[in-house]
Order: C-alpha cells, then structure tokens, then sequence
C-alpha cells in the first residue's frame, strides 16, 4: 500500500504533458465564468476576465509558447485566485447576503440581516479559489522542474 | 486611501511569493544537488525522451567507428600477411643462397 502511495506521488510530482495544462486552463476559465457578476461590489468585471484570460492563455502557449512564459502565466493565475479568494472572504458583507436599503431619520442607509457565517456555497467556492490556486503553483513548479531538468541534460 | 481596501492583494500576493519562494528555492536546492551528483536518472519523460535520443546518436557514432576500425583492421591483416609471405620468400631465398 505504501509502494502504491509512493509510486503515485512520484508519478503526480513528476508528471509532464500538455494533458493537465489543457484540463487546468478550462477549469479557470470555467470557475472564472462562476464568479462572473456573482457580486459586483466585491468582484469587479475586469478582474474576472482578467483571470478568465489569464487562464484561456495557458493553452496557447502550453502549444506554442516557452517553457518560461508558461511558468510566469501560471504565477499571474495563482496570484489572481489568491486575490480573488481573499477578497471572498474578507469581503463585508458576504457575497450572497441580502443587503437591503432603508429609509432612517438620517436618510437612506443600508442594511444587512446580520448574516454572521458563510454560506456552505460561499465555502464551497472558496475551495474552488484554494485548489485553483494550488494547481496553478504546482503547474508552475513543475515547469519550474522541467526547465531546470532539461538545463541539467543540456 | 483606506488601507483596507489593498488588504485582499497584499495578503494574495505575499501568501502566493511566500508559498512560491518556497517550492522554487526547493526545487532549485535539488537541481543544484543533481548536478553536483553528476546524477543521469531523468525525472521527466520529455527529458528522458532527450536522453534517449542523444544515446541513440552515441550509439550510431560508436557503431560506425566500430565498422571503421573492423575495416582498417581488416586491411591491417592483409597487410600484414603480405609482409610475412614476403619474409618467408626473402629467408628461402637466403636459405637457397
């Protein structure tokens, strides 16, 4: 059980291939159409595309760009999901609560129910965000790998 | 400028440069031991793919010296025998003398 474990962590540590490039740019672009317009005031426009983009470009360099440029556009990607995941969660008021707008003696105000916790939808699309950018690092280190790799052979 | 609001970005990237130094530094610490070892296993397929290549022309280079060397043998041998048939002849001449 123990050989099975570490011949699969040696064969995903050491794994190449455009074949999860390609899986890992749709899935960006698809978690990044997710949070399109979800709330506005939290995500704006620009940066969701900004990351749809950055994760559509993986593959058309995966083809035909270098090794380097693709290390640095998966570090924009990480950095991108990192942002966006904290912005989740430190964003007041959560994403998915009900604001309201109240007339007070003062004017008009904004309300919230008071809503303490995160939704089990709002955790669920931060664990997206957290393995995004997880994958993101770890296409990037073994780009990383395979670039220093071939410098060894060379 | 609230502070607050650059919160998100710092936090994102000294969290994505810290955890990146990390696995890059790491991945460097190996190569630099690879290279010191002088080892010659490949990690990567694509790499191995290279390797196997770059054998394959040593192997065709070391072959055709091999044939090179079997053919100037060859012709050393003969020449050789030509030499010792023209001793043997020259001592029956002698012997004949």
């Amino acid at each position: 059980m123990i050989t099975g474990l570490n011949r699969a962590y040696q064969q995903i540590s050491n794994d190449n291939g455009p074949a999860q490039l390609i899986t890992y740019s749709f899935w960006g672009v698809i978690v990044a159409g997710m949070f399109f317009r979800v709330d506005p005031s939290c995500f704006p426009d620009w940066l969701i595309i900004s990351w749809g983009a950055a994760s559509a470009a993986v593959i058309p360099i995966t083809i035909w760009g270098s090794k380097p440029l693709l290390k640095y556009t998966l570090l924009l990607d990480t950095v991108f999901s990192a942002y966006i995941l904290t912005l989740l969660l430190m964003h007041t008021p959560h994403t998915q609560e009900f604001v309201y707008s109240i007339a007070t003696l003062e004017g008009r105000t904004t309300a919230s129910r008071g809503m303490t916790h995160h939704s089990i939808s709002e955790w669920f699309h931060a664990l997206a965000l957290v393995w995004m950018s997880f994958h993101s690092i770890y296409l990037a280190n073994l780009t990383q790998r395979q670039i220093l790799e071939k410098k060894r052979f060379s | 400028m609230d502070y607050q609001q650059f919160l998100p970005v710092i936090i994102a990237v000294i969290g994505s440069a810290g955890l990146w130094g990390f696995l890059s530094q790491k991945a460097k610490l190996t190569h630099e031991k690879n290279m010191k070892d002088g080892a010659t296993v490949a990690q990567f397929n694509e790499t191995l793919k290279e390797q196997v290549e770059g054998l394959v022309r040593k192997v065709d280079k070391l072959s055709e010296d091999k044939e090179k060397l079997l053919l100037e043998m060859s012709d050393m041998k003969a020449s050789l025998a030509e030499a010792n048939l023209t001793i043997k002849h020259l001592e029956e001449l002698l012997r004949a003398r």
